[in-house]
């Protein structure tokens, strides 16, 4: 059994759900923040996650880091050496997945020459007659970047675990890889 | 000319950031350049290998895959405390095995050595060996 350790970078504007998708996935589902409280800098949860169908796990860092403007020198100095990239947008504001290219390239540059696994995440999906971004939109920003498009409502608990699962497996897909190229 | 860097020499690894159990740090030590200890995932990474003896070594080499920042320390305690600063390297990317020797500039007390990798060119870095050469 091996246990494997990353850093997973949680990132996207501010009030897109980063803090409550973090909480509900941490406390499996049982805990979701009802009222809003801006993070300041970076605030940390471990979780691990076991990769099905198989004995291992992965013990997940996750760095819920502010999408406010005033933190964001602060923040990206927790960034280093990231494992992978969790981008968070919001279903009813348009602006919040307009500023996820500039949010990628942030965390990317982070380490421009190692490839990370990359999850899209569109939050709020229970908000379902204010929905001013469809699927499309967000699927389409994804495929461009190479990231996994999923829909959660942190509010609900729907699908909150999925993007990081999918995060998970890919790390570990990668680890399995690297196995594979040392002992041939 | 003699690799005291060992397990049938004595040689022990007390510590190690990252136990895999699939690839334990011990492969470091058992004379098999095929065999490795794989990090399990995120920076930096710390072993410390302790000599049978306090030897005095002329040259250090590792044999490692995708490491790049790496610092080597050096203790002549018995318990490895006031580890010095003896090298540090920026390793040079390649596809399969990263070969490098560090020669001494003269012949220096060593009980343990701590390896610590900075960063890495991948997610996951191996160290198939290390070797420690005495006089």
């Amino acid at each position: 059994m091996v246990l494997l350790r990353a850093k997973c970078i949680l990132i996207g504007n501010s009030k897109v759900g980063k803090t409550a998708l973090a909480q509900t996935f941490h406390s499996e589902g049982t805990h979701f923040p009802k009222s809003y409280s801006l993070t300041t800098g970076v605030s940390t949860c471990v979780k691990t996650v076991q990769i099905p169908d198989t004995p291992h796990s992965v013990e997940m860092y996750i760095l819920d880091s502010s999408g406010n403007e005033l933190y964001s020198d602060l923040v990206v100095h927790y960034w280093e050496n990231p494992s992978m990239v969790a981008l968070v947008y919001d279903v009813t504001d348009p602006q919040s997945l307009a500023s996820c290219p500039m949010w990628l390239e942030k965390v990317r540059s982070q380490k421009p020459e190692i490839a990370f696994p990359g999850a899209l995440i569109a939050n709020k999906s229970d908000l379902t007659n204010r929905w001013v971004v469809n699927s499309e939109e967000g699927r389409r920003f994804a495929d461009g970047k190479g990231l996994a498009y999923f829909e959660t409502s942190a509010k609900d608990s729907i699908d909150v675990d999925a993007p990081f699962l999918y995060l998970a497996t890919e790390y570990y897909k990668l680890y399995e890889d690297r196995v594979r190229g040392l002992i041939n | 000319m003699t690799n005291v860097a060992l397990l049938q020499k004595g040689a022990r690894i007390p510590l190690c950031t990252a136990n895999n159990e699939e690839h334990p740090a011990a492969n470091i030590l058992d004379g098999n350049n095929s065999t490795f200890w794989l990090s399990t995932g995120l920076f930096p990474q710390e072993i410390i290998i302790s000599l049978s003896q306090s030897s005095l070594v002329t040259s250090i080499s590792i044999l490692c895959s995708h490491v790049k920042e790496l610092l080597i320390e050096k203790s002549v305690n018995e318990d490895a405390g006031d580890l010095e600063n003896l090298l540090r390297s920026e390793l040079e990317f390649q596809e399969t095995l990263q070969k490098q020797e560090f020669k001494l500039s003269s012949p220096t007390l060593i009980r343990h050595i701590k390896l610590i990798i900075q960063s890495g060119y991948d997610h996951f870095v191996s160290i198939n060996s290390v070797t420690v050469v005495t006089s």
